[in-house]
Parts: C-alpha cells; sequence; structure tokens
C-alpha cells in the first residue's frame, strides 16, 4: 500500500474569491490576484488553503473537545516518560470516548489542543514537553504539537520540528464561467481536461480550420446547428458543436452544471478568455462627515468570479513507519483521521471563505469533494459520443 | 531601441502621460473597457472620453516603428490611405478624414484574432504604465 494517498478535491466559487499579491505586481487594478506567471492563470494558492483549513481544523475540532478536555497538569500527573504517554495514559483512563462517535477526537492528542494550534506559533521556542501549557512574555499560547492540527500541518518547536503529513497544491481553475448569447458557458481546454482525467478525443480538424481561423468545441448548444457563431466574453468565435460527454459526476458538478454548458477552447485562447471576464471591483471610502466618497480613497480590485470551479489535489503522506524512530513522534494520526478532520472542517469555507475582504462579499467556497470516501464518482472520460 | 518592445511601450506610456493627453482617472477607467469589452470597445470609449486627444494617442502608440512594423499588414491594408499622413503627429488638419483612418485600423486589425489579441496586451501594458507614471505625476503636485 502506498505511503502517500492523493486527494482529488473539486471546489466552486460561492462568491468572487480575492487572493491578493500584496502589492509585489503592477495591473489594471490597485489590488491584483495570484496569477500563474506561465499562464497569467489566476489560481489560489495551496499555501492559502493550507492555511485557512489548519485554522477550520482547529476550530471544528475546539468546538466538539470544549469541555471535554482535562487540565494539563491533570494530564502531567499521569504515569509516563514523555508528554505523549502521559497523555495516552491519560485517555485510557479517562476513557474519553464521550467523545460520540467522532473518530477524529478519538485521537489522543487532541486533549490539548487550543485554537492557537492554528495560525502562526506564539511559542516556538518552547520544548514539545511544555508547549501545550507554555505561553509567551505577552500571555499568548501556541502550538500545541500534539494535536491532530499540529501532526497532520506540522509545527516547529525548539526540539523538535514536524513537516506535518498534509501537502496542498495550488487550486487551478478548470471550469471558468463566461455570459455568452446562449447564457453562461464554463470555458476549459484540452489539456486541463487531460490534466484532471479525462481522455478527451477532439478532432484535430475541429480546432483549427484549414485559414487556420481558431474554432472552439462546444457539446450541441442548438439542436440542429453543427456550427456556427458563439460570444465568449467580448470574443465573437466559430464553434464546432461535437458530443463531447464529460463524465461531470467525475468532477461533483454534475448538478451544478450540464455537457451543455462547457466550451472547449483552444490554449492560446483560454487566459485571455479568463482575463477578461474577471470580477472588477472599485471601492471608495466615504467620510462620516460629509457622506461622500474621501479624496484619494477609491481603489480598485479583481476577483475569480462566482461559479469557477477548481481542481487541486490534497497528498497524506502515511509517517507511521516513523513512530518510535528516534527523533520523531509517537502516535501518530491515521489517513483516516486525517481525511475524517478535513471533511468535518471543510463546511467553514462556505461560511468564512478564503482569501481577502471576506466581510465584503467575497470569498467563500463550497468543497465538492467527500474527503471521507473520496470515492471518484465514477472514473468517467471523454470520447465522442461515448463515456468511458 | 527599435527592435525592444519593452523600451518602446515605456516611451509611449511616458509620453502620453507627460504631454497631458489622458489623465490617471481616464486611463483606470479605459483600462477597465479594454480588459472587459476589447480594443474595438475601447477605441470608440477613449473617443467620447477624450474627443481631440484620441488621434494624438493613437498617433504617439502607431508611430513608433516597431509598433509599424508588428501591424504591417494591417496598416498596408488601409486601402486609399496615406499611412504616413494619418500617423504623422504634426500634422493636425483634416482630423475626421484621420479619425476615420484608425477606425479602419480597428475594423482590420479585429479580422485577425491573433494580430487583435497581441494589440490588446500590448496596448494594455502601454496604459498600466501610464497609469503608474500618472499616479507618480499626480503625487508630485
Amino acid at each position: 500500500m502506498s505511503k502517500v494517498e492523493e486527494l482529488k478535491v473539486y471546489s466552486i466559487a460561492t462568491d468572487p474569491i480575492y487572493i491578493g499579491t500584496g502589492g509585489y505586481t503592477i495591473g489594471r487594478v490597485d489590488n491584483t490576484i495570484v496569477r500563474d506567471p506561465i499562464t497569467k492563470l489566476p489560481k489560489i494558492p495551496g499555501s492559502s488553503l493550507a492555511g485557512t483549513w489548519r485554522y477550520y481544523m482547529a476550530l471544528e475540532l475546539l468546538t466538539k473537545v470544549r469541555g471535554k478536555q482535562p487540565e494539563f497538569n491533570e494530564i502531567k500527573n499521569c504515569k509516563g516518560k514523555t508528554l505523549e504517554e502521559k497523555i495516552n495514559n491519560w485517555t485510557k483512563k479517562s476513557n474519553s470516548n464521550d467523545c460520540k462517535g467522532e473518530d477524529c477526537l478519538k485521537f489522543s492528542g487532541n486533549v490539548v489542543a487550543k485554537i492557537t494550534c492554528a495560525g502562526q506559533d506564539n511559542t516556538s521556542q518552547e520544548e514539545l514537553l511544555n508547549s501545550p501549557d507554555a505561553k509567551n512574555k505577552e500571555g499568548k499560547t501556541g502550538h500545541c504539537g500534539h494535536c491532530i492540527v499540529c501532526k497532520g500541518f506540522g509545527f516547529s518547536k525548539k526540539d523538535i520540528s514536524w513537516q506535518g503529513m498534509l501537502f496542498f497544491s495550488d487550486l487551478q481553475i478548470v471550469f471558468f464561467p463566461v455570459f455568452t448569447m446562449s447564457g453562461t458557458k464554463w470555458i476549459t481546454t484540452e489539456r486541463i481536461l487531460k490534466e484532471v482525467g479525462f481522455s478527451l478525443d477532439v478532432k484535430e480538424d475541429n480546432k483549427d480550420n484549414n485559414d487556420g481561423q481558431v474554432k472552439v468545441v462546444v457539446e450541441n448548444i442548438y439542436d440542429d446547428k453543427k456550427s456556427g457563431y458563439i460570444n465568449l466574453g467580448w470574443l465573437y468565435l466559430p464553434y464546432i458543436a461535437e458530443s463531447c460527454s464529460i463524465n461531470l459526476n467525475k468532477v461533483y458538478v454534475n448538478n451544478i452544471i450540464s455537457n451543455k454548458d462547457i466550451v472547449i477552447v483552444p490554449e492560446n485562447l483560454y487566459s485571455q478568455i479568463v482575463n477578461s471576464n474577471l470580477e472588477v471591483r472599485t471601492s471608495v471610502s466615504i467620510d462620516p462627515i460629509t457622506g461622500a466618497a474621501k479624496e484619494g480613497a477609491l481603489f480598485t480590485s479583481e476577483a475569480i468570479p462566482r461559479g469557477t470551479i477548481f481542481y487541486s489535489t490534497i497528498r497524506i503522506f502515511d509517517k507511521s513507519v516513523f513512530n518510535g524512530i528516534d527523533g520523531g513522534l509517537n502516535c501518530l494520526p491515521t489517513k483516516e483521521q486525517l481525511k475524517e478532520a478535513l471533511e468535518d472542517s471543510k463546511h467553514y469555507y462556505e461560511t468564512l471563505g478564503i482569501g481577502g475582504m471576506t466581510t465584503r462579499g467575497f470569498g467563500r467556497l463550497k468543497i465538492l469533494t467527500n474527503l471521507k470516501s473520496n470515492s471518484e464518482a465514477q472514473s468517467g472520460g471523454v470520447q465522442n459520443g461515448k463515456q468511458s | 531601441m527599435e527592435n525592444n518592445l519593452e523600451a518602446t511601450i515605456n516611451k509611449i506610456s511616458y509620453e502620453i502621460v507627460n504631454n497631458k493627453i489622458i489623465n490617471a482617472s481616464e486611463i483606470n477607467k479605459m483600462l477597465g473597457v479594454l480588459a472587459t469589452d476589447g480594443a474595438y470597445a475601447w477605441w470608440i470609449y477613449t473617443n467620447v472620453k477624450i474627443g481631440s486627444n484620441t488621434v494624438k494617442l493613437m498617433r504617439i502608440i502607431l508611430c513608433e516603428d516597431i509598433i509599424k512594423n508588428i501591424f504591417k499588414n494591417i496598416l498596408e491594408n488601409l486601402k486609399n490611405e496615406n499611412t504616413d499622413y494619418f500617423l504623422c503627429k504634426e500634422n493636425s488638419e483634416n482630423e475626421k478624414d484621420v479619425l476615420e483612418s484608425f477606425e479602419k485600423f480597428f475594423l482590420l486589425l479585429s479580422a485577425d484574432l491573433h494580430q487583435l489579441l497581441f494589440f490588446k496586451d500590448v496596448l494594455e501594458r502601454i496604459l498600466i504604465y501610464a497609469r503608474y507614471h500618472a499616479k507618480a505625476m499626480e503625487d508630485l503636485k
């Protein structure tokens, strides 16, 4: 059995999403969003996903263990050479199975978890033995180093640094919504579909015709029209209708969009169309006395629009082989416990969101994949007229 | 210099701001129209917004050798037009004719998708640089 399990994760933006570059790029707006440097396509960096998910997992964990955690001294007084052993002994002794049916709560290290297990570690100079109880000069605690959050996402202490077991990739756009004369369509490219795992087979002569004119491929828009023109934003392009039955079950969006909503565009146009159809907002600061816009306080931001469908991967590295190795950690969460913890905490993306300006209409995201079962609905593909 | 598009873009962006052809607010709006609605939409919007300065702006952009060279086919296809005449910065007569020539330029440009998208990219880059030049100049006031 492989030591690394890869989960394919699909999600949809339910608000415009803004992940800023922090002023490191110039653009047509004041607040530019993060883009892939090669394709110029907007994306959500894996670091943004990992940081928020760590926080949401800690939040979910804390809501469940609230009132069930002992005082730290009670754990310290238990038998055992290391704090891990003491925690395990306390767990056995107290038979803490009053965490009803929640597998991730049965992970013993969770008894010392704190909300500060998310975010930056305030007590990184403490030893692991003291870290759950340690406070810095301002009285702030840091990563405990024992709970599923710390062991899953990693931590760094004076005597040990732990890489973590969860590895996040960037969220890349798979289907991007564009307004057309036939309503909203979701554009993608052959390369992206192949990356996601579809065996797309678009006839070469349907991509470009003899005079070098660019063509896009669509599922039949009109029942009787095999070719015609379609506008993708401001670009007006010829299309060829083909029956490319993409198995949308595979990406969990079958109840959101249908095959008729998908347009496959040439690679060289994709970035142009995406960047022409981003959401742009202009904001002002209002002077509370006059009620008018403040001089010089106007700024513009761009965002990935609502309805964009993303693809990413989460790899879970089973480090149980390191159990007991000198300098390593004991008592690691299982893959199943980590998957369950991810699944249980993903709902926060639907309310608290990701990225900037989340209190002002931005940022909500729905993770479509069931991470607990992660059963790819069906391994499907695209073949002209046939579904594999 | 002639073979360096980036240097040409820098030069144009500084020139259009330094000659007060467009200000920061106009540039922001132009950028929005260009990105969302395309090059032709930008052209007609610019016509409405800055009036007679449109000709000056287009001349500054199109009279550079490297730009002329990139869009040579389109400029040559402007039938019955004297390209040197409507691109000449010193010639301020017959503005109506010159505007018509530019109108034809955009119609021909729209017929070639790759040239159109490249022109849009070049224009967007010019306006982005101009945007920051204009901001810096306003801050110096």
